[in-house]
Formats: C-alpha cells, structure tokens, sequence
C-alpha cells in the first residue's frame, strides 16, 4: 500500500517510515502541510497519514480541502491534542480515523490496517457474521450455532467493533473510543472486564473461541468474515 | 497630595460646575424677586402718600386753609429723621406752609433729596387741590435700606453655599484620589510580585471601595493560583519522575537481557506501560487547564440514560473486584443542562476512584435527584472514607492519601472532577457515609 506521511518532525516521521516500510507498505514523506496536500491532489495513494500541526497548513485543514475537492483517500490524523472534542473536530473535519500522540506503533499499525479495507468494503449489511456466529443490527440479537446469546447493549457494541474488524486487530483504545467515547482512567480494567464477559457468553459454551486476546495491544476476532 | 490632580478630580470638577450652575440660579431669581419686593414696597408707600393727601384735602375742604396749616404744624416731626413731610405752596408756587420748602418741578410722583430740612430722600407727590398745592413725602431710606439688606443677604447666602459646595468637591476629590493612589500603589507591588497585599476598604461603601473589593477579590484569586501553581509544578516534577525513572530501569534492563541473549520483552512492556501512565497524566493535565479556559453552553438533556450507561459500564468492574455496584432509580424526566460527556467523565472517574480504592466487599451506590434546590448527583461506597483533615486537601493535583504513591491511582482524578464541577458552576462536598465516603455533586437551581 501506498502512504503519505505529512509529520514535521524528523525522529518520529523516521519510526513510523520505517515501522510502517517492515509493514510491507511503500511511504513518502513530506514535512509540510501544503506539501502535503499538493502531493493528494497529484498522486495517488491509498492512505494518508497527517499530523495535526504542521508548518504551512495544519492537518484539519488539509483534510477538508481534500474532502472540499472531492478526493476520498482514507486520511488519519495524528494529534497531540487528547480530548474527546478534539477527536470529534479531527472525524467532523473528514478524516476517517484520529490517533492521540504518543501512541504505540502496534496502535498505528492497527489503525493503518483497518483504514486500508474500510475504502474497499461499504458495510450496508444488516447482519454480521463471523464462523458459526452472527449478529443482527437490526433486531439487536446475537446467535451463535443456532444457540441465542443475550448480550447486554455495552456487551452488544464490544462484539459489533469487534466483527467488524473480524482477521484484524482492534486495540483497546479503539474499543474505549467507539464503544464508551470518555476518558478512562489509565489503570481502568473496563474494557478487560467487558471483553471478559463478553467472552464468557460467546465462547466458552462453545468448542472453539472467536476472540483472541493480543498480547499488550488489544483483541482480534478470529478469520475473515 | 498634589493640589492639581485634586481639582482636576471628577468630584471637584462636578462641584465646580453645579456651583455655577447654583450662582447663575440664585442670580436670576434674586433679581426677580429683588424687582417684586422693590415694585411692592414702592407701590405700598405711594398708597400710604395717597391716602395723607385725601385726608389733608378733606381737611381743607371741611375746615378751611387755616385748618389745614395747623394739622400740617402738628404733624411737623421736629427731632430724628421725618418718616413724612408736608408743603403747602399756593398757585403761584409761594410757600405757605409745612416742611418742604421747595414746590416739585411737575406735578405727579417724584424722587427728591434736596427739598428737606434733615436731607433724607423722600418720594414727593404734587398735587394740586384746587385753591393750593399739596407736596407731600415719605421717607424712602427704609426702603433703600431694605433692598440693601436684600442684596447682601443673597449674596452672603451665593457664597456660603458655594464655598461649601467647592469644600465638599474638593475633599470628595482628594478622598478619591487617596484611594486611587492606593489602589496603584497595591497593583505596583502585586505586578512586583508581592500577591499578598491587598486594598483597605473604608466604611463608606462607595464605587470606588466597590471596585477595590473587586480588585481584592481578583487578588485572592491570583494568589490562590500562584500557590496552586507553585504547588503543582513541584508535585507534576514528582510525579511525573517516578514514571519516568521506572521506564528507564525496565530499559536498561531490556537492553542488558538483549545482550546477553534473555528475552527483554517483559522489561519492555513495564517500559512501555511506566511510559503509558506518563502520557495519560500529561493528558489530565491538559485536559484539566483545557477546562478552566473553554465554557460551551449546552442543551439539556436527559440523565438517566448517562447515568445508566455508566452502570452497565462498572458494575461487571466492580463485580470482578468483589465489590458491588449499584444505580438508585433516577426519575427518568430529571434533565441536566451540560455537557453529557463531562457528566459522565466527573461520575466515571468518582466511581472509579471507589472501585480503585475500596476493598473487596464494598457496596457502591450512585444516584441523582431532582427537587427545587437544583440537581444533585450523589456517588457513596462503604469503604474506609477520608479523614475530615484530608477532604478538601484530595481534590489538590497529585494528591494521594497514600504517601508512598504505590497505590493505583495518578492522584489526578478527583483534580479533573473537581476541575470538572467548577466549569459547570457545581459544589462539590465530601461526608462521611457511616462507613465510607459520600461524594456530592450540586447543580445550581
């Protein structure tokens, strides 16, 4: 996959080139945001990476030219900003994803991943389903083997992130922004207690577990959908 | 105290300018009423002459000339200054009779000086009866004198009320410019860096001690801020050293497994959590100055789904920890006028500092009421409370009642809560829930 990385200081751009380059991903890197935004409107490239203050135009700014010309490459924002309200500005701006610095490459990677099948895929389905388990959007039930699971709304959301990322790696923090969306204390066991609940009616009756645990970064949904 | 700046002080000029106005009234009206009492006692007086010659002409004409020569020798006042004075001429102007010597020019009404023998004005009429001419005066140095008094009295009244009028201004002046000096010289310590001076305020309770209990007001709250600052940047150096000297450790030791072969994975994962920690204090803080700046006015909304979510959300937490965790029924028509995820962020840190540091078996309880005293939200556990010594101390940054910090918590949640509470104009009170802590949140009405 093709990146542009706009990030004005050279340390961190450096890292998540190369990070991002033993990904098996091709990056280019520029340091400004004009730059940046030239560089989207005459090349193509299926991810945009920018960071949210840079010298000549910020990261918001570039993103809502790029959506203002019609160009609909997945972007995502990398920020020092931490707050709710800045990640709704950053997402109300056009971008598909925002990443509060400092972040753990593997939270990037994961990012990066998810962005790269989002353009491809348009889930208008109604039904999600994951081996023998699916889950109805719309009658808010879930079944597994044929077997009815009661899942409590939080319960319901967890297992709806998850699904959607089936074959993916979704990191606790994403699970904290899309399925509560405040800002947890950093020693919270919330999302381990959820996911552990969660686990506790969707795999173990069952033969086989779906939700795999992995290891320092978050969960993974088991095979492709 | 300079005398120019006093005069040029509003109260002084203020007074300067009403007592012209004053001057200029009193100027007006006295001549007015000086003319009226003028005409008035002139008019009285020609009356009185008047009537002295009706009566002497009746005399004549009843009684003969030699009547009236004789009424005119009694009626001669020989000592002291004559109040009236007679003449009795006959048609070709030769003095008969009486003590005006001197026949009047005209006929009519006239002023004169000269025709008496004590020398006092006197306003004269001429009058011609027919067989003589009557000249008769009264004296009109009382009336003169009168109207004298008149003017002094409107002038010694003109310059006592403006004496005091000026008076007034001027030390109206000079007590405000005493204060205003005062309030300079405060502001030039406190901008030196002096936080604890503050402005006197005196009795008088005018707008200038207004503004000074303003400005000590604002005072107080610098202050309080510098102390708060000093305060936390010595405790964020702390604080955020400890984090910082454990993820070095856990990196030295990485590096020394990697040489000699060992798996430094785990060392790095300590690294990378110390490091975890380190970034989500620099983000409370953030979040915290952020709060103190932005105010967004919002909706209301309802509370009891916030409040339900937040249960679904803890309840499984406090369960795995061996505590319990429960939601009072909140009326579902009770609305609260904020931001939504602010409520949830002061209620979710509340109740995760109880899950935090209540022991297994803890019942924890949070709820909301309505009423007229405005919105209040409660959260209560039965766990070991806080000492009375220590309540208003925990809401600090960094504050722990566990010295030695190895306890969970970054000390920031119950800062951001309160932080929280402020922007939302709310009062925050800790209790004693007989066991344990009750934390109450109340919303203005």
């Amino acid at each position: 996959m093709k990146i542009l990385l706009a990030e004005d200081d050279a340390r961190t751009a450096d890292f998540i080139a190369s990070g991002l380059g033993e990904m098996g991903h091709s990056v280019d890197h520029v340091s400004d945001g004009r730059e940046a935004l030239t560089y989207c409107l005459y090349n193509t490239c299926d991810l945009a990476i920018l960071d949210r203050m840079m010298p000549g135009m910020d990261g918001l700014s570039v993103v809502k030219a790029l959506r203002a010309a019609r160009k609909d490459l997945p972007v995502l924002i990398l920020s020092a900003m931490a707050d709710v309200t800045q990640r709704v500005e950053g997402l109300a701006a056009g971008a598909d994803d925002y990443l509060v610095k400092p972040f753990h490459f593997s939270e990037l990677a994961a990012r990066v991943v998810t962005l790269s099948r989002r353009r491809g895929e348009v889930v208008q389905t109604s039904v999600l389903t994951v081996a023998d388990l699916t889950l109805d959007l719309l009658s808010r039930s879930a079944r597994r083997g044929g077997q009815a699971i009661d899942l409590q709304a939080k319960e319901f959301a967890l297992l709806e992130v998850l699904m959607r990322h089936a074959g993916r790696v979704v990191t606790r923090t994403m699970l904290l922004e899309q399925v509560w969306n405040f800002n947890f204390e950093p020693n919270t066991t919330v999302v381990e207690t959820h996911v552990s609940r969660l686990r506790a009616k969707v795999d173990k009756p069952f033969a086989t577990a779906l939700i795999q645990t992995v290891r320092s970064t978050g969960y993974m949904m088991n095979g492709p959908r | 105290m300079d005398r120019g700046s006093v005069t040029s002080g509003a109260a002084f000029t203020t007074a300067l300018r009403g007592t012209g106005v004053l001057l200029g009234i009193l100027l007006v009206t006295g001549f007015l009423s000086f003319t009226y009492i003028q005409h008035h006692m002139m008019d009285d007086l020609k009356d009185r002459i008047s009537e002295d010659f009706t009566v002497l002409d009746e005399i004549n004409r009843d009684s003969g000339q030699a009547a009236l020569i004789d009424t005119l020798a009694a009626l001669r006042q020989p000592i002291g200054r004559a109040l009236r004075s007679f003449g009795m001429f006959d048609r070709a102007g030769q003095h008969l009779a009486g003590d005006i010597t001197a026949l009047p020019a005209q006929s009519g009404w006239s002023q004169s000086a000269g025709q008496m023998a004590q020398g006092s004005p006197h306003l004269l009429l001429r009058r011609d009866t027919g067989a003589h001419i009557l000249v008769i005066g009264r004296n009109i140095e009382d009336i003169a004198e009168k109207e004298r008094q008149l003017i002094l009295t409107l002038v010694a009244a003109g310059g006592i009320l403006a004496l005091s009028f000026l008076l007034i201004g001027y030390r109206s002046s000079a007590s405000s410019l005493r204060k205003l000096d005062g309030i300079a010289k405060v502001l030039a310590q406190v901008s030196q860096g002096d936080s604890a001076v503050r402005l006197h305020i005196s009795p008088q309770n005018d707008q200038i001690d207004r503004v000074a209990v303003a400005i000590n007001r604002n005072l107080d709250q610098l202050s309080n801020m510098i102390a708060t600052t000093k305060v936390s940047a010595a405790a964020i150096a702390h604080d955020l050293r400890t984090p910082l000297s454990r993820a070095f450790l856990a990196i030295d030791q990485a590096q020394m497994q990697a040489e000699r072969g060992a798996d430094p994975r785990d060392a790095l994962d300590v690294a990378s959590g110390e490091l975890t920690r380190l970034r989500s204090i620099f983000d409370v803080i953030l979040r915290i100055s952020r709060l103190s700046q932005e105010s967004t006015p919002t909706a209301a909304q309802p509370l009891a789904p916030l409040l339900a979510d937040l249960a679904e959300t803890f309840a499984p937490v406090a369960e795995e920890n061996g505590q319990s965790l429960t939601l009072h029924p909140v009326d579902p028509g009770l609305v609260i006028a904020a931001d939504g995820a602010m409520i949830s962020q002061m209620l979710a840190n509340l109740l995760q500092n109880a899950l935090n540091h209540c022991p297994i078996g803890t019942q924890i309880a949070f709820g909301a009421q309505g009423g007229a005293g405005g919105l209040h939200l409660w959260v209560a556990d039965t766990g070991p409370g806080i000492p009375l010594a220590e309540r208003d101390k925990v809401f600090a940054l960094f504050y722990r009642l566990d010295p030695s910090r190895t306890g969970g918590g970054n000390g920031l949640g119950l800062a951001l809560v309160k932080a929280i509470a402020d922007q939302l104009g709310a009062r925050i009170t800790l209790s004693d829930a007989q066991p344990g802590l009750r934390v109450d949140i109340a919303f203005a009405p």
